[in-house]
């Protein structure tokens, strides 16, 4: 038609808000936190705070500048970043911790991907990541109210957070309202728990996040740890213990809802909250690390392009599972594609195939065996050499070894003056070693493995025809050095020696665990039971007496 | 072993000691398994294939072996099982299913010089791990590592690893963002359900 | 209230500036009018009159093309000329331009008040035809057509007064003044059409509309159901308003009759009832001239074809240099450079937004954060965010998956963004990339 035509052009008003201002209500949100955090623990607060937002911002402008890129710091992302960091921190981190942890986030963790909008990883989370990996950083905590200076070594008493209490199965003892107002150890701003939901709450209603991601992801948590509680005090207590301790509603109302770390769509906002959720409490049943808020956030923001993809909205005006329906078409038609043809067996291809009979047969014979007898020489070749070698070296391999493995039982089975190696096989037993002595069988030394803070540890345990421990040696582990090893000294493996049946870590037929290795210590324990059990289960021609000591 | 302890070290198989960020095994030579997101599937999958077999195979050889008390020759066996077991998989599939062979033959082909084949046996063979609990490790293990070289390719399609200084550009930034995946796995080390 | 929708957003309404004031003819008649020959988007029309001619009003002036519909004179007085004049929908087009004597003649020629409920579906089409009728709430379509498409097709009708745009009220008062042959006029299409149910949506800022217009329905027993919907921008749009009050959705490429709903607007409707049972034509509309650059907002009765200068002064003008002038609302509406472009069938407003008002959208455009406002804010399910990033890192190949087609280009992920980035824009740029073969523009 040759004439106007109506066309709808842009909007002509926008919503008032930028990004500065949304990361400046951001900041605002975060200051109620903050503010009870200097209440609670004291100047120090302020100080490490200062430094991390200092850090952030310095390490974004010279970055940026050093580059050649625009001056981003007008955004106040890096100053939301280094706050974020700094209220992830215990009160006594020292001053170098939150450098370090600003310059990985800034530098390497947001602006080598291209700075807003372009990471992957959130950059607070990521920087309080790296310092949990140094020993001892993340690992004294101070009690609330006790408020360390601003220039001081790490001696303020320590004291156990709920959460390394929640990890051991039971609750803490904090009423609702000191758990909320924070009125005990952790993480500076991750405390004050009814700060921190002031300030989701402002950030709510000024439409800065959506209350969706929050909400999956502490409904997850709450609907979880109902359904599975730890603890003696009901169901009930443990799940608000498990809310409200630990840094959970930071991570939640701060971290998790982060903008360009999450996903774009609703639905994937959603799948994102409840995958959060699920993982912090696998990762606080299951894992080493008491608390996994963390872990499970950063896990989750690697998978955040798969949520993209695969939540798409739902196109206006097609049924609700159309886009399924469409990939579930898809897979069926490539799969349909995929038929079974059975084989057509012939060992020679060229076998009766015209020409004179058998001609044809014996080249084709002829290339395939010297195919073959190349690899077989060489593999022949190999095998001699390793059975020479074998014999060879035999004697003083083994000479060498059974001197080791005297010394080691020497610690476990002390009783016994002759060993040796028993045919017995057991699930779970590496090897399982006889002991004797002149009145006949001592026990069995049985080499086990269990997981411990840092990876598998091997032990090995001595066992007698009672039943009861005769000694333990740890032979090989990945725990840290000074934290630990505290729990594998001598004097810690004595505490075994006699025990039997099932050793606990509290209450009956337990042992004391090292204190700041409670991994470690139920990692040994774990071997030792093990032990025990396979000894008891052991199945040989004469039977095993053993009393079966409290369980 | 238990329900539960078989499930924990399917468990740890798959995330606490995920083959490709924890065990540093798994990451063949072939750039493109972790470039494509659907490359990346097709390898996981063949991977996953090859390390459950090689998990079987490897077991009862090494019952075998121990039974003859031939232990030494162990490295030798493990070694040869994991390309036999290629080789077996890829003559069966041109075979009897010329399509799935036609879209994973390369794939597969690529796992020959894996080291999480070997590795799978080797770690089962050393943890003295009964036949079920060896299935579930190569099984579990293959899955993580299809999850983690997936994760890999779609990181790399939606993030940019050109803004980074020129010195970074290329191997260097990936192995960062490789490593940037493993920090946030390192959560779940020892993590075991029992 | 029924909220029946995902998506929208809500904007500041600015309604309370002229939502008192009632529907006033202007002050000072216009000397002159230009009435354009193409006020609708079926088709143009082919004028009757010749230079020199004596007019009275609603008299007929222009014959449809095909597809259009009748145009007729708005004030008395003589054709002046038939040529190009600036038109406020962009451009300059033919009207014809008639001096007014400020008489007010009426035509003796107006068809006869009809018992539209005895004659035939035909003549009734014809005589709405006639009578000039356009969609007047925007979109201007011949409301004949909508009509003949949707007759014993559809189960519901709807006629929306929602008016979800800010600064808008003409809708609004005109439930006010005249809710009697409003909702006659809904029960009369609604007996048109053979529709099951009559609905006549009122947004929830119109508490006192609503009360006034349930008090009337109580009174007459009338069969028509009174729906009010909460107040988010677009609920007014077509396939919005289905699902809100029909719970269907109108699947991708087809349109509410195909799902058995008409939609029409309160205005058209009025219209429909004047040219049936008065015999009236268009020749008038109801204005809001609003904004913050105006010095006396109000809603104004105005000839067709009356230039939009002359409704500023009788609005008393601007108290403030304007930083963007609109004929329309702030989200779809068309910018006007030229006041003396006239007002047609479908400008229901006349904006003058001040620099506060306007800023918003003058913020200069930062870096997406992929904030996912712009995707829970499209009322038709689509994903903004991917189309920046297809279209600003040339990655077009993801485009067809997007299903753009669907975009009403409504406007609310350009309004939400907070880095202030013109999605509309890119939206409708990746649709061009689109029909252009995939080649990057």
């Amino acid at each position: 038609m040759n004439g106007p035509t109506i066309h709808r052009t842009s909007p002509q008003i926008a919503q008032p808000a930028t990004i500065s201002s949304t990361m400046l209500d951001v900041i605002i949100a975060l200051i109620p936190a903050l503010a009870m955090a200097v209440f609670l623990f004291g100047v120090r607060v302020l100080a490490l705070t200062a430094v991390s937002v200092g850090t952030c911002v310095l390490a974004e402008y010279g970055y940026r500048r050093l580059r050649g890129q625009s001056n981003t710091i007008g955004d106040l992302s890096a100053c939301v970043t280094g706050l974020l960091l700094a209220m992830s921190l215990p009160v006594t981190a020292p001053y170098w911790a939150p450098v370090l942890g600003g310059l990985f986030a800034i530098v390497i963790v947001k602006q080598f991907y291209g700075g807003l909008g372009r990471n992957f990883l959130n950059p607070a989370l990521a920087g309080r990541t790296l310092l949990c990996t140094f020993p001892g950083l993340m690992t004294s905590w101070v009690d609330a109210f006790q408020r360390p200076g601003l220039i001081q070594g790490v001696d303020a008493a320590s004291a156990a957070t709920p959460m390394a209490i929640l990890h051991t199965g039971a609750v803490p003892d904090l009423t609702l309202g000191q758990m909320l107002l924070g009125q005990h150890g952790g993480a500076m701003g991750g405390v004050p728990v009814l700060m921190l939901l002031l300030g989701g709450l402002y950030l709510v209603s000024r439409r800065v996040i959506t209350p969706r991601i929050p909400l999956a992801y502490l409904g997850t948590v709450a609907l979880l740890t109902l359904l599975f509680p730890r603890g003696d005090e009901g169901a009930l207590a443990w799940m608000t213990a498990q809310l409200c301790c630990g840094g959970l509603v930071m991570g939640a109302v701060f971290m998790a809802s982060d903008y360009t770390t999450t996903p774009v769509t609703p639905l994937g906002q959603t799948i994102f909250g409840v995958g959060c959720g699920v993982l912090t409490v696998l990762l606080r049943y299951f894992g080493s690390y008491p608390d996994g808020v963390g872990w499970a956030i950063l896990t989750m923001n690697c998978c955040v392009w798969l949520m993209d993809r695969a939540a798409i909205p739902r196109r206006f005006g097609m049924g609700r599972f159309a886009l399924v329906r469409s990939w579930g078409q898809q897979l069926k038609e490539s799969l349909s594609a995929i038929h079974f043809v059975p084989p057509k067996l012939k060992f020679l291809a060229r076998a009766g195939d015209g020409t004179m009979p058998g001609e044809g047969y014996l080249d084709e014979l002829k290339g395939k065996v010297r195919q073959w007898a190349a690899l077989g020489g060489v593999f022949l070749a190999v095998c001699l050499m390793i059975f020479g070698v074998h014999r060879a070296t035999d004697y003083a391999a083994v000479r060498a070894e059974t001197e080791a493995q005297e010394a080691l039982l020497d610690q476990v089975m002390p009783q016994a003056t002759m060993r040796t190696e028993t045919p017995y096989y057991a699930s779970g037993a590496l090897s399982i070693t006889a002991g004797y002595n002149d009145s006949g069988l001592v026990g069995y030394c049985v080499e086990v493995q269990a997981h411990g803070f840092g990876g598998l540890m091997t032990a090995v345990v001595g066992v007698n025809t009672n039943g009861e421990v005769t000694g333990v040696a740890v032979t090989s582990h990945q725990e840290t050095e000074g934290v630990g090893t505290d729990a594998m000294t001598q004097e810690y493996l004595d505490q075994y020696v006699g025990k039997s049946g099932t050793i606990r870590t509290a209450g009956n037929n337990s042992v004391d665990a090292a204190s700041g290795a409670t991994a470690t210590s139920e990692a040994v324990t774990a071997c030792v039971n093990q032990a025990l059990a396979i000894v008891a289960n052991l199945d040989t021609e004469g039977g095993v007496d053993y009393v079966d000591g409290e369980v | 072993m238990t329900a539960f302890q078989l499930a924990g070290v399917a468990v740890a198989a798959l995330l606490s000691e995920n083959f490709i960020l924890v065990n540093c095994l798994g990451i063949g030579t072939r750039t493109k398994a972790f470039q494509d997101p659907l490359d990346a599937w097709r390898t996981g999958v063949s991977l996953t294939a090859v390390t459950t077999l090689t998990a079987l195979l490897s077991w009862l050889l090494d019952q075998l072996l121990q039974h003859f008390a031939l232990g030494y020759f162990q490295t030798l066996v493990f070694a040869l099982v994991g390309p036999a077991v290629v080789a077996g998989l890829r003559y069966f599939l041109k075979n009897c299913v010329p399509e799935l062979s036609r879209r994973m033959d390369e794939n597969l082909a690529s796992i020959t010089s894996n080291c999480a084949a070997m590795g799978a046996a080797l770690l089962i063979a050393q943890r003295g791990y009964g036949l079920g609990a060896a299935l579930l490790f190569g099984f579990f293990g293959g899955a993580g590592a299809t999850v983690a070289l997936m994760c890999l390719a779609g990181l790399r399609r939606e993030v940019s690893l050109t803004s980074c200084p020129k010195s970074f550009q290329g191997i260097p930034i990936e192995l960062v963002t490789i490593g940037l995946m493993a920090l946030s796995l390192v959560g779940f080390y020892g993590l075991h359900l029992s | 209230m029924r909220r029946r929708f995902l998506g929208g957003v809500h904007p500041a309404s600015y309604k309370e500036s002229t939502r008192r004031k009632p529907i006033m003819p202007l002050e000072e008649s216009p000397k002159q009018v230009a009435i354009p020959l193409t006020m609708c988007t079926g088709g143009g029309a082919v004028p009757v009159v010749k230079p020199g001619d004596k007019v009275t009003v609603g008299q007929v002036i222009a014959k449809p093309e095909e597809g259009g519909v009748y145009v007729h004179s708005s004030v008395s007085g003589r054709v002046r000329a038939i040529e190009p004049r600036p038109h406020p929908w962009g451009g300059r087009w033919d009207a014809i331009v008639i001096d007014n004597d400020g008489q007010d003649t009426p035509c003796p020629d107006l068809p006869e008040p009809m018992d539209w409920s005895r004659m035939d579906r035909a003549q009734v089409l014809e005589r709405i035809c006639q009578a000039g009728i356009t969609s007047m709430g925007g979109g201007a379509s011949p409301t004949h057509l909508r009509i003949a498409r949707s007759v014993g097709r559809v189960d519901t009708l709807i006629v929306s007064a929602a008016e979800c745009e800010p600064y808008l009220t003409a809708d609004h008062r005109l439930l006010l003044e005249h809710g009697d042959q409003v909702l006659q006029s809904v029960q009369m299409l609604s007996q048109l059409l053979r529709a099951d149910r009559a609905v006549l949506v009122v947004a929830g800022d119109k508490l006192n509309a609503v009360e006034f217009l349930e008090r009337r329905l109580r009174r007459k027993r009338r069969s028509v159901e009174l729906v009010t919907i909460e107040t988010r921008y677009p609920l007014g749009m077509e396939k919005q308003l289905v699902r809100t009050i029909t719970g269907r959705e109108v699947p991708p490429g087809q349109s509410a009759v195909d799902v058995k709903c008409a939609v029409f607007n309160v205005a058209t409707a009025y219209m429909v009832r004047a040219a049936l049972l008065e015999g009236q034509p268009v020749t008038h509309r109801a204005v809001t001239v609003s904004g913050g650059a105006v010095a006396r907002p109000r809603n104004l009765w105005v000839p067709i074809g009356t230039p939009l200068r002359c409704l500023l002064e009788s609005a008393g003008g601007l108290k403030e240099e304007p930083a963007i002038i609109l004929t329309g609302g702030p989200m779809t509406g068309t910018v006007q450079t030229d006041l003396e472009a006239p007002v047609v069938k479908n400008t229901n407003a006349l904006l003058c937004l001040t620099k506060q008002e306007h800023g918003g959208a003058d913020q200069p455009e930062t870096v997406c954060v992929r904030c996912g406002h712009c995707v829970s804010s499209c009322p038709m399910n689509l994903n903004p965010a991917f189309v920046y990033r297809a279209v600003r890192m040339g990655e077009t190949d993801r485009l067809p998956q997007l299903h753009l087609e669907d975009c009403m280009e409504c406007g609310c992920c350009s309004y939400i963004c907070p880095s202030h980035i013109p999605l509309a824009d890119l939206v409708r740029q990746a649709r061009t990339i689109l029909a252009e073969g995939g080649e990057q523009a």
